[in-house]
């Protein structure tokens, strides 16, 4: 059979895809370090995470961009910006960076809370070793 | 309430009907009495053979205009029988009311003559037998659920899925049915849902290549289960069309379906301790190795595993954080945990020919003592025969309320 008998390999794929899409590193490492905490929640479900895992990273409008929360932002020309994130009327503001809106491709943000919205049946306590 | 003859009534769950009087055909059986309850998220037709009445309480009761259930149902027992067909494997996606169609079919084998037996492999649904097992039935009468169906035989898996349990589930599934041809004239093998994508292929595959049925089932929509039986020849394919009124349940509903059956079997469990001479344990590290008899501070067990395994050391549940460092930089290549870790872990219970005897969470391992007490509906005469406590990946609470995991190959 020429069939994967196991649903890590989808985890793996997600992470080669995040490795080719983004550059900002902490923004990977914030990435991975989100799936590790999934693999810990549901650590027999490896399909189950991969879903959720392709579902962390979400795209915001500006309006929609919260103070609190680390977000990427994507620039036209390709430049990312990584940290929490404001917006004034003309700005984008990551961190010490002000970003002109119109030079604004995409935002994204981390959804934490994969788990709870794809498969709320599945959210227990973790218990420790 | 009365009712007339021929009319057709579809009660959804949860109900509860009472047959005062008349004859209605349920689910394949025809029945003059009896009380009948239907849990949440699932429907059972009310065919009326002769007029009488009914109490309902609960749920939801709709009229229908003509029976849901299809002329071939009604064919295919007068095709076993004919056939001779000893092994009948149902396929079908999730929601498509295989263990509805299961069990009508054995009921109408079983009014036959037929010796007919029903493998419940759906291990995250079990209604033959506790949750993440397969179960083995026999219909010494008529059911209308699979889950009023007494349990003849259990293998447990521990898992309520098949996947990241392959090996235990197809290993499972080998010896129940070998055990149902033996004991049976002729079983239905009810299968999961899981049907598509590399895992559901490949463990269908391997189930249809195990069981080597006479005849294979398909309940679907359109084509979608046609590439599970390329293989096989046509003579032994049967096509159904899923009955529109097989429902969907969703993820809550699912969990609450199983909490059911767990809460059922927890209900009567109490603690039974036995002796770590008397049974082992399996699909764990745990017990598996050398003991090092040594002095080793804050360790209740020392495993040397085999070959490049390396060790496994259960921890003193107040082990110092420094202690357990030093011993690990030691020995780098050690699975550890405390006792704690095991609580509540789902086991089975088996005995000497791998078969569950019983079900149970594992409360408490006493290493110094060689004790382990398992919360279990163990019956006090069968203890004797527990030879084996067979590890699995979840856990539940003392009343069956699920309860998260374990780390595969972390024990």
């Amino acid at each position: 059979m020429s069939f994967w008998e196991n649903d890590f390999v989808q985890m793996q794929d997600f992470t080669d895809s995040l490795l080719e899409s983004y550059e900002n590193q902490e923004f990977i490492i914030d990435v991975l370090k989100e799936i590790g905490s999934l693999r810990k929640r549901v650590p027999i479900n490896p399909g189950i995470v991969a879903m959720c895992a392709r579902n962390i990273i979400k795209a915001v409008k500006p309006e929609e961009v919260d103070k609190n929360a680390k977000h990427l932002v994507v620039t036209i020309d390709g430049n990312e910006y990584y940290g929490e994130t404001h917006i004034t009327p003309e700005m984008l503001v990551v961190e010490n960076y002000e970003i002109p809106q119109k030079e604004v491709s995409k935002i994204f943000v981390l959804n934490m809370k994969t788990l709870e919205e794809l498969w709320p049946t599945l959210v227990f306590d973790i218990r420790e070793r | 309430m009365d009712i007339q003859k021929k009319e057709i009534y579809l009660g959804k769950g949860a109900i509860e009907i009472k047959i005062n009087s008349g004859r209605f055909e349920i689910i394949g059986g025809e029945y003059t009495e009896g009380t009948f309850k239907i849990p949440q998220g699932k429907q059972l037709p009310f065919i009326c053979l002769e007029p009488g009445s009914l109490d309902i309480t609960g749920g939801e009761w709709e009229k229908l205009e003509k029976s849901t259930i299809p002329a071939i149902w009604y064919e295919i027992p007068e095709m076993v029988k004919k056939n001779n067909v000893k092994k009948i494997l149902v396929y079908g996606e999730v929601d498509t009311g295989k263990s509805f169609f299961s069990t009508f079919i054995a009921n109408r084998l079983m009014d036959m003559g037929l010796k007919t037996g029903v493998i419940d492999t759906d291990t995250g649904q079990s209604d033959i037998g506790a949750p993440g097992t397969i179960g083995y039935g026999l219909f010494d009468k008529k059911y209308s659920s699979l889950s009023s169906v007494p349990v003849e035989k259990e293998y447990f898996i521990g898992n309520l899925s098949p996947g990241g349990s392959f090996a235990v589930f197809l290993a499972g599934i080998s010896k129940v049915a070998q055990y149902a041809s033996k004991t049976s004239d002729v079983f239905i093998m009810d299968t999961t849902g899981w049907v598509h994508g590399d895992g559901g292929r490949s463990i269908k595959r391997a189930k249809t290549d195990i069981v080597d049925p006479d005849m294979a089932i398909l309940l679907q929509r359109g084509t979608e289960l046609e590439h599970l039986v390329q293989h096989l020849p046509e003579s032994k394919i049967v096509r159904i069309k899923v009955s529109k009124s097989a429902s969907f349940t969703s993820q809550e509903v699912r969990r609450q379906l199983r909490e059911t059956i767990s809460k059922r079997y927890f209900k009567n469990a109490k603690e039974v301790e036995f002796s770590l001479d008397q049974v082992n344990f399996e699909r764990t590290y745990l017990g598996s190795g050398v003991i090092e008899h040594g002095d080793f501070l804050d360790v209740l067990r020392f495993e040397k595993l085999p070959a490049w395994e390396g060790n496994l050391m259960v921890f003193a549940e107040n082990i110092e954080q420094k202690q357990k460092a030093e011993l690990l930089a030691k020995y780098p290549n050690t699975r550890w945990f405390r006792p704690s870790y095991l609580k509540d872990i789902y086991v089975g219970i088996a005995d000497s020919n791998g078969f569950a005897l019983s079900v149970g969470t594992i409360q408490k391992v006493d290493f110094l003592n060689k004790k382990i007490t398992v919360l279990t509906p163990l019956a006090d005469s069968t203890k004797n025969k527990a030879a084996f406590i067979q590890m699995g990946l979840t856990r539940y609470e003392k009343d069956g309320t699920e309860a998260g995991f374990v780390v595969p190959g972390s024990i």
